[in-house]
């Protein structure tokens, strides 16, 4: 059963605003939508089963709202992948080898500690990637929106958004190496 | 042999969209092939994957992360407002 409606501002007003905030960098509409959520949450409050943690449900109306948001907002990017500067250094060479390669991952992959400096990493560089990407990176990796639901939201082609997400996780990698964030095995620590 | 093999920019596109979608059969076969003979596209595979399963697995954590917006919060006038748009249901 949910709370008493009148204690969600405190309880979830400022971690809805955050989560808005981070997929939208525009804190208005960030306002905006934490209100929208909340007023659709009353509405539907007979609706939350209790199956998942009421802050996890408020997350999901706003997932939706900020969809909703990508929708009405893609006309406004309208600059094309190409369009944006490359780096100072491309990736690869004229050849098509690799300027720098990349450096060895000291852990396994699949087994790994999400530590707090690594993960404000990883949010930092996404911060940093060209809006074109960026929206399509957190679309597909943070929303885990699979490929065809993105290419709707975003009114691209498949082949659009395979060329954005691979210069996103491109930029990702060079991102965190010079960060030198590596991932840390539960072993390790 | 770059036209079997391809390059690591070639390879390095492959990779990325495997972690979205399965390939056609022979754009895989050539990544793999790749991927073989090429131990710098290996780590960039290990490296997409990897970042690929922490977005995956950790997405709402990932999206709701400080950083920049660790000092974020509601004004007051915006609590106000709220609290009044449910209070007065």
């Amino acid at each position: 059963m949910l709370s008493d409606p009148e204690t969600w501002v405190e309880r979830h007003g400022d971690a809805l605003l955050r989560y808005a905030y981070t997929h939208l960098r525009d804190r208005s509409r960030a306002a905006d939508l934490v209100q929208d959520t909340f007023v659709a949450a009353l509405k539907a409050c007979d609706r939350f089963d209790g199956r998942s943690a009421e802050r996890t449900w408020f997350i999901g109306i706003l997932r939706h709202k900020i969809i909703d948001q990508y929708r009405r907002g893609r006309r406004e990017v309208s600059v094309a992948p190409e369009d944006v500067a490359e780096q100072e250094q491309p990736d690869f060479d004229a050849r098509g080898e690799w300027r720098t390669p990349p450096g060895e991952l000291e852990a396994d992959p699949e087994n790994y500690v999400l530590t707090g400096e690594l993960a404000r990493a990883i949010r930092s560089c996404v911060d940093e990637l060209p809006e074109i990407f960026r929206q399509a990176f957190i679309l597909r990796e943070f929303q885990q929106l699979d490929t065809d639901e993105v290419c709707k939201i975003l009114e691209i082609t498949s082949t659009n958004l395979s060329v954005r997400l691979h210069r996103a996780r491109l930029r990702l990698r060079r991102c965190l190496e010079h960060a030198g964030m590596q991932p840390t095995t539960s072993e390790g620590m | 042999m770059k036209q079997i093999v391809g390059t690591c920019e070639e390879t390095a596109e492959a990779i990325s969209a495997a972690l979205d979608g399965p390939l056609p059969w022979y754009r895989r076969i050539r990544m793999r092939l790749h991927l073989w003979a090429c131990r710098f596209c290996r780590r960039y595979e290990v490296q997409a994957k990897w970042l690929h399963a922490v977005c995956e697995h950790h997405c709402d954590e990932l999206a709701d992360i400080a950083g920049d917006t660790e000092d974020l919060t509601l004004t007051a006038e915006e609590r106000e407002e709220l609290q009044a748009r449910l209070g007065g249901r």
